[in-house]
């Protein structure tokens, strides 16, 4: 032990200021609420339906990931055109701006002031205050998380096998469905947790959209400038744990079929 | 025949065609070049499998210009195999049944000829080199193509099991009778099994024709070089006489046109003796020079001879070398016919 280098040692020291720094505030907010604090939150109808709509379109918006980012980001790995650096710039855009500016740029667009938000009114979709509006500023946020790893799963796949499908007969989306998608599995489906995750961590943006219905950040958020740090934990807590419920839940779903890809 | 007219694309670094190439039918047909010639490109392009800016495919006098790859009748074999990994080797070699209505040879049998019985349960990370290819190959065959592209399917593999694959490839052409056209870079290859071929240099075609031709009648300088004639010069060519810049006269077999080219005389038409032959050999071309190297290639030797300035090379079986006592320095004697020059 004693004959490794100092870089070594500085990797060591470096690990454990990392990890206490990231796990020591994760430790503190699981365990301060009070047991009794957890079951008053949990028969609290304004909790449960915060967490329950944080799952909700934080799901919605991750199949929109799915349905639309799919398509797309298998363009972006197969092709090569003019402007093709310029679009993934692009997509990576809602990454580096700050959040409170992504929720004020789609009022913007969805706002009577713009053709968009007048065609929106005419088609009787409200965006300010409601789902579609939480919706909307999850998908801005989330979709580049689903297309970058899907983009690369999809890279990963060598379009020889694409082509020897083709060849033995099989169309363009058949190939798709039979080689292409159960090779990238593993990277959408890491680009789906992904956009769920950053989808349900979302606030900076739904604040200035939809304070109302009210995803759970947005009451935690509530509740701490109401009441303070301790009527806030349970809510927190109550998050944390059911998002790492539903994650897993999802590993274990296709986990079967990972595991065959695995062994190539 | 598989006629490829015209055909031609441009890639940000390659420049494909345009390629013009006549493949008999039922042939074993090499196409060969050095990598990143575009010998990919052109079997892509048969198969349907490239995009092409201009030019026409056809195969056995159907136009197959705009037909969808699988539609033309055509198998591909890749160098990596390019296996399905999530399927097993039964599903890879079952995976073209579904779209494929010819008749021919069955699933059956083919597993059998390629001796893929034992592995049909295990998946392509399971397999080795040699067992990858043959599953591609089944994979391949099972729908019956016309015709079979496989592109330098040896590359990869050790060589006791090129070998192997060699005599099945030779057994399945025979048998099926589908043309085959194979990419690849090993002379072994093309001459143990091509019927006919062509060299392809910076995407397009610098010769085709026998397989002899190719490699006893290189049209170039290039081919000449390619196919590893060694002794290639340029000369001043005039009544039946070839001049070398330093004044060596070479005789020629008479008729060629008078000018400047080149002569190349393959290493294995050079006679290398102690003593002068000229005057009792059927070999027109005498010269005398001093042995300025020895190299150990494959089972022989390749000696090389500096006549005035000019090096030639000769292959020479260790027997010869240890008996003639050639070495570093010898003065020898080198002797070739003059029908054994080509001149370009």
């Amino acid at each position: 032990m004693l004959n490794k280098g100092a870089f070594f040692w500085v990797s060591v020291v470096s690990a454990i200021i990392v990890l206490a720094f990231l796990a020591l505030p994760m430790i503190s907010m699981m365990t301060a609420p009070a047991p009794s604090a957890i079951r008053e939150a949990l028969a609290d109808k304004l909790v449960t339906d915060s967490v329950l709509l944080s799952l909700y379109t934080a799901g919605i918006t991750s199949l929109i990931c799915l349905v639309v980012g799919t398509p797309f980001a298998y363009l972006l790995a197969r092709k090569e055109f003019p402007g093709k650096r310029l679009l993934l710039s692009i997509v990576d855009i809602p990454i580096v701006i700050p959040h409170p500016v992504v929720g004020i740029a789609i009022l913007g667009v969805t706002g009577r002031n713009h053709w968009f938000g007048r065609l929106l009114i005419e088609l009787g979709i409200r965006v300010m205050g409601s789902k579609v509006g939480i919706i909307a500023v999850m998908v801005f946020v989330a979709i580049p998380f689903f297309i970058n790893a899907a983009r690369e799963g999809f890279a990963s796949v060598s379009p020889r096998l694409e082509n020897i499908s083709m060849s033995l007969g099989a169309s363009k989306l058949t190939t798709f469905r039979k080689i292409t998608l159960p090779l990238a599995w593993r990277s959408i489906l890491a680009g789906l947790i992904m956009s769920a995750a950053r989808a349900l961590s979302e606030f900076g943006a739904v604040v200035v959209v939809a304070y109302h219905p009210m995803i759970a950040p947005v009451l935690m958020y509530e509740r701490y400038e109401a009441y303070g740090l301790k009527y806030s934990q349970p809510v927190a807590f109550i998050l944390v744990v059911v998002s790492l419920l539903v994650f897993i839940a999802l590993r274990f779903a296709t986990a079967g079929q990972s595991a065959r890809v695995e062994e190539r | 025949m598989i006629k490829l007219r015209g055909i031609a694309n441009t890639f940000p670094a390659f420049q494909l065609g345009p390629v013009d190439l006549d493949i008999p039918k039922g042939s074993f047909f090499m196409l060969m070049g050095p990598t990143g010639s575009g010998k990919t490109l052109i079997l892509e392009s048969i198969a349907g499998l490239a995009t092409l800016k201009q030019g026409t495919v056809t195969i056995f006098g159907r136009d197959v210009t705009g037909v969808r790859s699988g539609r033309r009748g055509v198998g591909i074999v890749y160098q990596d195999s390019a296996l399905f990994p999530h399927l097993s080797v039964k599903d890879n070699i079952a995976y073209g049944l579904k779209w494929s209505k010819s008749k021919g040879l069955q699933v059956p049998e083919i597993v059998e000829m390629l001796d893929l019985g034992e592995l049909l349960d295990r998946l392509p990370g399971k397999l080795s080199g040699g067992e990858k290819q043959r599953t591609a190959l089944a994979r391949a065959l099972v729908t019956n193509p016309s015709v079979m592209l496989l592109d330098e399917p040896m590359s990869s593999l050790d060589p006791q099991f090129r070998g192997r694959l060699r005599r099945e490839l030779k057994a399945i052409h025979s048998r099926t009778g589908t043309t085959f056209v194979m990419a690849t870079h090993d002379f072994t290859d093309a001459l143990s099994l091509g019927t006919g071929g062509a060299v392809v240099k910076s995407g397009t075609i610098e010769q085709q024709g026998s397989i002899d031709e190719i490699f006893f009648k290189p049209a170039t300088p290039f081919m000449a070089s390619f196919v590893g004639m060694k002794n290639v010069f340029a000369v001043k060519i005039a009544r039946g006489t070839a001049t070398t810049p330093d004044g060596l006269e070479i005789l020629l077999v008479g008729g060629e046109e008078s000018g400047s080219g080149h002569v190349a005389i393959s290493p294995e038409s050079i006679v290398l003796s102690t003593e002068s032959g000229r005057g009792r050999t059927s070999e027109r071309n005498h010269f005398e020079g001093t042995i300025t190297g020895i190299v150990r290639e494959g089972y022989g030797f390749i000696v090389e001879v500096q006549c005035r300035t000019t090096v030639f090379s000769a292959v020479v079986t260790p027997a010869s070398l240890r008996d003639l006592k050639l070495n570093q320095g010898s003065h020898v004697w080198l002797s070739w016919k003059a029908s054994a020059i080509h001149t370009y």
